[in-house]
């Protein structure tokens, strides 16, 4: 009973639109008070020095250091623009990009937020020019970024791995061919979509001439998409 | 992971931005200190079939720094995680309203982990307790950081609190 008064709080104060953080903190305390009252709450300080101070943790800032540093320098464009022409015949046409792309940069910046975030800076400006749907951008970008928790390295297995005692290597290499597998099931279903749905094909009009808010998809790229 | 607008986050006054702009260099010091000894520490055992003793201790105290402080600093850039497709719906008014409860919910979770934490840094304090590592750092000295991480967290939550009082467009 108090578990799932717990985590109807939780639900509830995440989709009310609290910080998830707080909610979870919020949710935490309120079952330790349910099941133990107050006097539960006396180990927390102990359990939040032995939960953050960990050696193990340390990838995961390092992690979000790259991962903004390659959003800076520009790779996510290059990225997009260099797998572009591989996907460009299929049925779907650049939304495969979207996930092909977010394969790639889950196996670099080991996050989910990050590669959502340098896919979608990229691609979507780009192909709502190029008159694809705007809900099945969004769709194959939220899509692909579920990947980079799949595909290591991943910031996810290694919280995973440090609370549960579980080797970081194994897990990583348990996740790399479902990953792979994730992202060609979400191909699969762009390629169905666009066979099923021809009147959510994109349009074929141009790109406009102007320069794509990333500023660097080169002409050759606007030619061949 | 986007980048800040050119004008930054909304400033409940100048006292708020003067320990947004001390936290962040603290946080960015201590994060390049991080990544510094990592790397160092890295080299060293690959290259050298050697490790410095006390990689891991600090390691592990910066990253503890790293959390709390990054996470005060992404609560004010509003880069901390939320589901906005509801609380967008509501009025105005009533948003504000619940973003002022939310705000006192975690100002209460942070002010009890703060006291909490408080307790067991007075605690390593008052035992002598020392890490069982190369260096035996006091505890209490890298324990701190918990109630003090709370602490900043807390004051950037006062500041939500105070611009959720101001007038649309003025923030």
């Amino acid at each position: 009973m108090e578990a799932i008064l717990a985590f109807g709080l939780l639900i509830g104060l995440i989709l009310g639109g609290m910080w998830v953080q707080f909610a979870v903190a919020g949710a935490g305390l309120t079952y330790i008070w349910l099941l133990k009252g107050f006097g539960g709450w006396k180990a927390l300080g102990l359990v939040s020095w032995g939960a953050a101070n960990s050696f193990t943790l340390a990838a995961i800032p390092l992690f979000v250091l790259m991962a903004e540093i390659l959003l800076g320098s520009g790779l996510s464009t290059r990225l997009y623009n260099g797998v572009a022409p591989f996907m460009r015949r299929l049925p779907g046409g650049l939304l495969h990009t979207n996930i092909a792309g977010s394969g790639i940069f889950a196996a670099i910046s080991g996050g989910s937020a990050p590669t959502a975030a340098a896919m979608s800076t990229v691609a979507l400006p780009e192909l709502t020019a190029r008159g694809y749907d705007k809900q099945l951008i969004a769709g194959s970008l939220a899509a692909g970024g579920t990947l980079g928790i799949l595909i290591p390295p991943s910031i996810t297995m290694i919280i995973y791995a440090t609370f549960t005692e579980t080797s970081i290597a194994r897990l990583f290499a348990a996740g790399l061919v479902p990953g792979i597998l994730l992202g060609l099931c979400y191909m699969g279903f762009i390629m169905t979509r666009a066979l099923v749905n021809r009147d959510r094909r994109p349009n074929p009009r141009p790109a406009p001439r102007r320069a794509s808010p990333a500023g660097r998809c080169s002409t050759s790229c606007r030619s061949s998409c | 992971m986007q980048p800040d607008k050119e004008t930054g986050p909304a400033s409940a006054g100048p006292l708020f931005d003067i320990a947004a702009r001390i936290t962040g260099a603290a946080t960015g010091t201590v994060l390049m200190a991080l990544v510094s000894l990592v790397c160092l520490e890295a080299l060293l055992r690959g290259g050298f079939n050697y490790s410095l003793g006390f990689a891991e201790e600090l390691t592990g105290y910066a990253v503890v720094f790293v959390t709390f402080f990054g996470a005060a600093l992404a609560l004010r850039g509003h880069s901390m995680f939320q589901v906005h497709f509801l609380l967008d719906v509501w009025p105005e008014g009533t948003r504000r309203w619940l973003i002022r409860a939310f705000v006192l919910i975690a100002l209460v979770i942070c002010v009890t982990l703060a006291w909490k934490t408080k307790d067991l840094t007075l605690s390593s304090f008052s035992r002598g307790k020392f890490a069982p590592t190369v260096l035996r750092t006091p505890l209490w000295i890298p324990q701190i950081i918990l109630p003090a991480g709370f602490a900043v967290l807390a004051f950037f939550l006062v500041e939500q609190l105070l611009l959720t009082f101001r007038k649309p467009g003025t923030e």
